[in-house]
């Protein structure tokens, strides 16, 4: 079957002081059909650019190659009335921080009504009614009270459940969630997730699902893609990657987290992140690779097929289950 | 639901929020109503029509018979500045609402376009804004002849980019908050975020902005009258009573000039302390 989104080589450079500034590198990416894709990395590496130029939202004087394809239509030669239509009934984005993404001066009614309210042909009492209903699959109770609310009257929690109505509210094929959960506490964030995940497989969309949780991702997603400085380092389905990484850096982030009921410290990657415009010619991760090699610096490796999964580097097979990062402390 | 959340949960009523209001912008609003509705039913209040004069009843000082006394041409003070209200008002309405569009229609669509077209828009307004306002007045008079249509062109030109300026910084901030781009991904076009969101937004601002400028117009208006460049007579018009009543004021009665004056200082000073006190609470919800 086609994919809902096909990105293919897609290489951004945003124009920084007069100086463009590369941020995405040679990106592809597929999402099938009610397929959801993580993608993970650390901030800056360039997830939410992904996003937004899949959404077309990057700042004016941006340089984009490369195709994204939304069932099997460029998004990037895509002309005013057809990426208004294709941001309309094609495509829908959660953010990371709700209260910021809704006019506070309007209500959470009008918020909610007026993609649906675009389509002439809808009258209002009908887009409320749909709207009152999406609010409470949900798991909004009281919704025609909430209607007339502030969004500053609303926690972050129902706040982000109100987002989730509103990007359901076009019925769009693809899901674009930018860590839709990383504002809220842990015990919302699994509630919001919940819901999401449900309404997301009830209505079998499509969604790329953005992340700095490794175990979040492994959880709600089907494949997960690792980004490091603008360059997708590993590919592979989530549960593979979570217990076999491939990548020293997907291996490191895993490392890098917490482990709970043990006085084991967390061994983070040493180093610190580069951006993409930073990144040297070789392989990005080079700087921070404890296995790295000459062909690493000199030659970028490119993402093959290494054990069903993909992976851009150039020891993958070797390293292969023995890659561990060294405690830099010993735990008291 | 307990008392808390329905206290801080529901909107305030109309009443409520009245209350909570700011009282000296309902006072100051008070008397700008009232002077206004004095404008438009000054036939019926006016004691005398405007233009009747008696040569024999010149430079009569306060009577019963006409209260702020009467001109050199012996008409009825306080009748003529009933009817001078009208022009007085009507010309920094006009100027201030043909300015605000313009300032917020180019203020809006240089922020929204960008690049050069904002680059251009800007020059556009430094070069207005190196031309004196009344310096444009009396240009414009020369060109269209003396009335009020002049100075009212000449002076929307003028206060455009001084409203346009402040907007353009207010739209700007506005149009780079988050919940914009959120209503570019639910598929708006420009126009609609515009007119739906980013103009009601900024409102407010311009609102205190306009208010303020309304001030600074009536007294530009009221000299170029004055400059005998603007409203003629024998119409009725303040600026142009003030030099009207200069020759009485020589002779010992200064009743036309001063009356005429003080309705401008009035109506000038409640504006400008509506405004700020508007800008106030802005700030305060902001």
């Amino acid at each position: 079957m086609d994919p809902v989104l096909a990105i293919e080589h897609l290489h951004v450079e945003l124009p920084v002081r007069s100086e463009m500034r590369t941020v995405l590198h040679d990106v592809s990416l597929t999402i099938g059909p009610s397929e959801a894709l993580g993608l993970v990395g650390e901030s800056g590496s360039g997830k939410s650019m992904t996003a937004r130029s899949i959404m077309r939202l990057l700042q004016p004087g941006a340089a984009t190659t490369g195709t994204i394809l939304f069932e099997g239509v460029d998004v990037l030669s895509m002309h005013h009335d057809a990426l208004l239509a294709f941001r309309r009934r094609g495509v829908a984005m959660i953010y990371q921080d709700p209260r910021a993404h809704i006019n506070p001066v309007r209500t959470i009614g009008d918020f909610l009504t007026e993609g649906i309210l675009l389509d002439r042909s809808v009258s209002a009492a009908k887009a409320q009614a749909k709207v009152v209903s999406l609010l409470d699959e949900v798991g909004i109770p009281d919704a025609k009270r909430r209607l007339r609310q502030y969004p500053h009257q609303l926690s972050g929690g129902l706040l982000q459940r109100v987002m989730i109505a509103a990007a359901l509210s076009e019925e769009p094929r693809l899901l674009l969630a930018d860590e839709p959960t990383t504002a809220l506490d842990v015990t919302t964030q699994e509630e919001v997730m919940a819901i999401l995940d449900e309404l997301r497989v009830e209505r079998s969309l499509a969604m790329l699902f953005i992340t700095h949780d490794l175990d979040l991702a492994a959880a709600v997603t089907d494949r997960v893609a690792a980004m490091y400085a603008g360059v997708i380092v590993e590919v592979g389905d989530a549960a593979s990657l979570h217990t076999d990484a491939l990548h020293p850096y997907t291996v490191g982030l895993l490392d890098s987290r917490p482990e709970f009921g043990t006085r084991v410290r967390a061994r983070p990657i040493p180093g610190r992140p580069i951006l993409a415009s930073e990144a040297p010619p070789g392989c990005v991760f080079a700087e921070r690779c404890p296995y790295v090699t000459e062909l690493c610096r000199s030659e970028r490796p490119t993402l093959r097929e290494v054990g069903g999964r993909f992976v851009a580097c150039h020891r993958a097979e070797e390293l292969r289950g023995t890659i561990s990062y060294a405690r830099t402390q010993e735990p008291r | 639901m307990s008392l808390v959340e329905e206290l801080v949960l529901e909107r305030p009523t109309f009443v409520q929020r009245v209350r909570r209001g700011d009282p000296l912008i309902y006072v100051l609003s008070g008397i700008l109503i009232l002077i206004v509705l004095c404008a438009l039913f000054a036939p019926f209040l006016a004691p005398y029509p405007p233009n009747q004069g008696n040569i024999l009843a010149a430079n009569l000082g306060p009577s019963s018979a006409h209260w702020l006394g009467t001109d050199q041409l012996g008409r009825d003070i306080l009748s003529r500045l009933l009817f001078g209200a009208r022009l007085s008002l009507l010309g920094p309405s006009l100027i201030i609402v043909f300015a605000t569009t313009f300032a917020l229609a180019l203020a809006v669509s240089s922020v929204w376009i960008g690049g050069w077209f904002d680059q251009a828009v800007a020059r556009l307004l430094d070069t207005l804004f190196a031309f004196p306002g009344l310096l444009l007045a009396i240009l414009a008079v020369a060109m269209i002849g003396p009335g009020l249509l002049a100075p009212v062109i000449a002076l929307t030109l003028a206060y455009t980019p001084y409203i346009a300026r402040v907007v353009r910084t207010v739209v700007l901030r506005e149009r780079h908050l988050a919940y914009v781009e959120s209503c570019q991904v639910v598929g708006l076009s420009g126009w609609q975020i515009c007119f739906r969101h980013l103009i009601p937004n900024v409102s407010p601002i311009v609102l205190a902005q306009a208010t303020i400028a309304f001030g600074s117009a009536l007294v530009d208006l009221a000299a170029i009258s004055y400059l005998g460049l603007g409203v003629q007579p024998p119409q009725a018009e303040w600026g142009l009573m003030v030099s009207d009543g200069q020759s009485a004021l020589l002779n010992g009665s200064p009743w036309e000039s001063l009356s005429a004056c003080v309705m401008i200082i009035v109506v000038v000073l409640t504006v400008n302390v509506l405004g700020e006190r508007i800008a106030l609470r802005n700030e305060g919800a902001a």
